[in-house]
């Protein structure tokens, strides 16, 4: 197994204007994330709107560089690499957004969107690009006729087969998924799921999933990261947080998450309030405004990521709650 | 007395030579203090279904129905008149997207406030104290300093409540929610459902819950009512329904859940897409990706056929010990 | 494995039998519904084949005087000839021949003008909408300037620096018109900017040039070609302006606005020199906008079914 993915402490802040003549305020999207990722492997990414999930993404997909940290794409780091060698790794990173009608490029034929990343970066020639786009199009379950088609012209699930061609075609070594299937039909999301489970299979791709569906993390990953306001709360494998969550905030989402059989269903924590906006986040723990456990200590005292049952954890009073 | 009883309703839109039905012979019982989802994928018809039976499809659809009552009124025959004194009175109506549902130019308290106004006639002192009262029964912290905020100052889930307390404002003796919590974050979901029920109880309407979320109506629902392509595929008791489905339809949209196969790889899909305009099959709808089709499937549309506590639109249903 | 692929294969299967019409197809059964546009599309037709086959058309040279018919009425009137269509001008000539002639030029200074505004200012655009913070700030803030200029004084003050002449003329009508392409292409460019498949172009490596032109553009085009053909129509209009003041087209050189203006002493003796070519004005421009009407309820994706 190799790392694919190695993420250090990962910042990134924004500038936001507060106005005429204010200075202008610090969001912290992103405050100092770490992880890694093997080849072949999925780790999901689940936190609910603000917790920095979206940022997290344009940092690995290069679209952005971090204010600070580090980011080492298959042993290589992105913040040292020169221009040529930047295009190169962004080829191994490539990226599938949560809604297909806007991911696609109205005016632009299916084949030349998914020949452009071969156009962009490979010398094949034009009728080489063409072979390998059909064959690309028949792995993902499109119709390889459709290659004049404009994407008006498919469903919602065909588009998001497309994208993940698209994502495909430079057979990257880590696909970042957005909320893939968020968009779509049940019976549909089940039919992209599956796209993603194979092809994970045949070109042993690493995935980081971003989602705040649970029941569907729970089917695609292997590790997990719960983030809350720009901070991982809870990092391991999945069925050590599934079984047996650690964080309230974690604890809380399990329970949230709507169950069809009564036997699968938690105990509902309730947790109070509105999610504090990334501006003006709360002091100490982010979360200890919305917790049923907070103390004192909690409003002053920023709890860090340390190892508890086979995972990291990132509450003060993780073994007490959990006792 | 049931609260609506609606027998054999069909909506068509388009020209009289080409018509498209999107629902097509649809039966609904709902009674008062009753629960009751409907649940299907996107095009299946459930929002047309409460848009033609609150006649807010006025010129664009035709609507034709043996029965379609309300609390002992004919809603067929009423003027529009009489059908505006009960839409948004004792029939109320939620929406999926509350940043849109609101008027962004007007205050919240404002808003809410000429709901009372029109309906209650009330005015001056008691006006404002009823609107801080409903403000307050839909959860909403700070109230009377929330009545002068604009819908863009509040968050997602702020914003649902003030819809909710909308729609309550008249005590409404049904409310429909279409896809109430979609466009929340999971723990602001669990809150609005949460609130949802307990004022269902409380008021002692009845609630109609649209929603693609099998999970959701599974927790809360008392009845579902399952849509495929504008017609009801079953109906039946929660959880008799998820335990044992007899339409195919319910059982594969139950299968596709990444809950249901946990552990497995691959999630067990329904083939194809669900039909559109021009390429609905002579016989049942289904047939094309139903998995135990028959010849009679291909060649009859099935009608509705009583079973234990419900009904299914199936010529071969699934017995018990098949499932 | 082999199984699961072949299931997947099967999903699209089902929608084979659904024909969807070519965007060309679409974007006529689109225009074809607004019969105002297709009348308009048609009277532009015969004028534009008219301006392409003056001289086949045309019965006279259009500065060829005939001394002895001058102001002669139009046809249908007393004292007209059959000879001359719709009359004579002051110095005798053919005025159904100078507004054919006169088309080309109309029509051609109506088209460079057009493109000298449209594209700098789709290049201006997109510049200000991919950098926003420096070089968008500068270029919209020297459109501004510009916009707050009455147009017709602007172009007299360009024409007066450059000089009377045919070039000046479009230049001039240009940059009066160049303002609000950029602001056009930049308030589409902003919008298109923020879409997940300009972010998928960006991961899979595409240059700013591939963004800005490739990517980005194709897709800001539908206002672009709905206001390049109203302001077609206003730059006719601004360059018979331009000539009516005796800054454009120089005499005798036949363009609809410069007859006009030589006509206007005969206003009262013979209404015809000044009618028959602000007619032609009138209604080349109202087909025009006509025209434009019907491109944007073609083009206009906010109009289309949401597909």
């Amino acid at each position: 197994m190799s790392t694919v993915l190695q993420a250090r402490d990962l910042t990134r802040y924004y500038d936001v204007a507060q106005g005429f003549l204010k200075p202008s305020a610090q969001v912290k999207a992103l405050n100092g994330v770490s992880f890694e990722l093997q080849a072949g492997k999925t780790l999901a990414v689940v936190g609910e709107s603000g917790c920095g999930k979206s940022t997290l993404a344009r940092q690995l997909t290069l679209i952005e560089p971090p204010t600070s940290g580090s980011l080492l794409l298959d042993g290589q780091d992105a913040a040292k690499a020169s221009k040529a060698e930047l295009k190169a790794m962004r080829t191994k990173v490539q990226m599938v957004f949560q809604n297909p009608y806007a991911s696609l490029n109205p005016r632009q034929k299916i084949g030349t969107q998914l020949g452009e990343p071969l156009d962009i970066n490979t010398s094949l020639s034009a009728s080489e690009r063409e072979e390998r786009v059909r064959a690309m199009m028949t792995r993902v379950g499109l119709r390889p006729e459709h290659y004049y088609r404009y994407p008006h012209m498919f469903s919602g699930g065909q588009r998001q087969r497309i994208a993940i061609a698209r994502a495909m075609m430079l057979n990257p070594k880590i696909v970042v998924a957005d909320e893939p299937t968020s968009a779509l039909d049940v019976s549909i999301q089940a039919q992209v799921l599956n796209l993603f489970m194979d092809l994970q299979e045949e070109f042993n791709t690493a995935y980081v999933f971003i989602s705040h569906n649970l029941a569907v993390v729970e089917h695609v990953a292997d590790d997990l990261m719960v983030m809350y306001l720009g901070r991982a709360v809870e990092v391991g494998a999945k069925e050590k947080i599934y079984s047996r969550p650690l964080h309230p905030y974690t604890q809380a989402l399990l329970s949230a998450t709507p169950s069809i059989h009564p036997e699968d269903r938690r105990v509902k924590i309730k947790i109070h309030g509105e999610l504090p906006s990334p501006l003006n986040p709360p002091s100490g723990c982010t979360f200890h405004k919305r917790c049923p456990f907070a103390s004192e200590r909690c409003q002053q005292e920023v709890p860090e990521l340390r190892a508890l049952d086979e995972r990291m954890v990132a509450c003060h009073h993780a073994e007490s709650i959990n006792s | 007395m049931s609260l609506l009883e609606i027998k054999n309703l069909s909506v068509e839109f388009g020209s009289e030579k080409n018509p498209f039905r999107a629902v097509e012979g649809l039966d609904l019982i709902v009674n008062q203090g009753e629960i009751v989802g409907i649940v299907g994928e996107s095009g299946s018809g459930k929002s047309v279904t409460m848009m033609a039976m609150m006649g807010l499809l006025e010129g664009q659809g035709r609507i034709v129905a043996d029965t379609l009552q309300f609390d002992g009124k004919n809603l067929l025959t009423i003027s529009a008149r009489e059908r505006r004194k009960i839409v948004g009175k004792d029939i109320a109506m939620i929406f999926q997207d509350p940043m849109t549902s609101l008027n962004p130019s007007y205050t919240v308290g404002y808003q809410i406030m000429e709901v009372l106004k029109i309906h209650q006639g009330l005015r001056g002192a008691a006006l404002k104290q009823r609107a801080l009262e409903l403000m307050e029964m839909v959860e909403i912290p700070a109230a009377a300093s929330r009545l002068n905020a604009y819908p863009h100052q509040l968050s997602g889930g702020m914003s649902q409540r003030v819809v909710i307390a909308m729609a309550i404002a008249c005590n409404p003796k049904l409310l429909i929610a279409d896809e109430p919590t979609t466009a929340l974050d999971v723990t602001i979901q669990a809150q609005i459902m949460e609130l949802l029920v307990n004022l269902q109880k409380s008021q002692n309407m009845a609630l109609i819950m649209i929603t693609h979320d099998l999970a959701v109506v599974a927790e809360v629902a008392h009845k579902v009512a399952v849509m495929y392509a504008g017609q009801v595929a079953e109906m039946a008791k929660v959880p008799g329904i998820f335990r044992t489905p007899t339409h195919p339809y319910t059982e594969a949209l139950l299968k596709s859940i990444p809950e249901h196969s946990k552990g497995a790889h691959r999630l067990s899909t329904l083939p194809g897409i669900v039909p559109g305009q021009y390429d609905r099959p002579s016989g049942c709808l289904l047939s094309p990706r139903c998995p135990y089709v028959q010849d009679k499937c291909k060649a009859q549309r099935p009608g509705l056929t009583a079973i234990d506590g419900g009904v299914v639109r199936c010529h071969y249903p699934i017995t018990a010990k098949e499932a | 494995m082999t199984n699961a692929n072949m299931q997947n294969a099967a999903v699209p299967a089902e929608d084979a039998a659904v024909n969807y019409p070519s965007p060309i197809k679409e974007f006529w059964q689109g225009f074809s519904y607004n019969k105002g546009a297709v009348a308009g599309l048609i009277f532009m037709i015969i004028v534009v084949l008219c301006a392409v086959l003056a001289p086949l058309v045309a019965p006279y040279s259009p500065i060829e005087q005939y001394r002895d018919h001058l102001l002669t009425p139009p046809a249908w009137l007393d004292g007209g000839s059959s000879a001359f269509l719709l009359g004579t001008d002051e110095l005798g000539r053919d005025i159904l021949s100078r507004l054919i002639y006169g088309a080309r030029l109309s029509l051609f200074i109506g088209l460079c003008s057009v493109l000298l505004a449209m594209v700098p200012g789709v290049v201006l655009g997109l510049l200000a909408a991919f950098f926003p913070k420096v070089l968008g700030g500068v270029i919209m803030r020297v459109m501004d300037i510009m916009m707050a200029l009455p147009s017709l004084l602007l172009a007299v003050a360009i024409m007066a620096i450059l000089g009377p002449g045919l070039l000046n003329a479009m230049i001039a009508i240009a940059t009066v018109s160049l303002p609000a392409y950029v602001r056009l292409t930049r308030a589409s460019a902003m919008t298109e900017l923020n879409r997940d498949y300009v972010t998928a172009s960006r991961v899979s490596g595409a240059g700013l040039l591939r963004l800005m032109f490739n990517t980005v553009l194709p897709n800001c085009m539908a206002p672009l070609i709905v206001h390049a053909t109203m302001s077609f129509s206003s730059a006719i209009l601004e360059i018979a302006a331009l000539g009516f003041l005796g800054l454009g087209v120089q005499p005798p050189t036949p363009e609809w606005g410069t007859m006009l203006a030589s006509a206007r002493d005969y206003i009262e003796r013979a209404w015809w020199v000044v009618s028959l070519p602000g007619l032609t004005i009138l209604l080349s421009v109202l087909a025009i906008n006509l025209m434009g009407d019907g491109l944007r309820d073609a083009l206009d994706p906010k109009l289309k079914r949401a597909a």
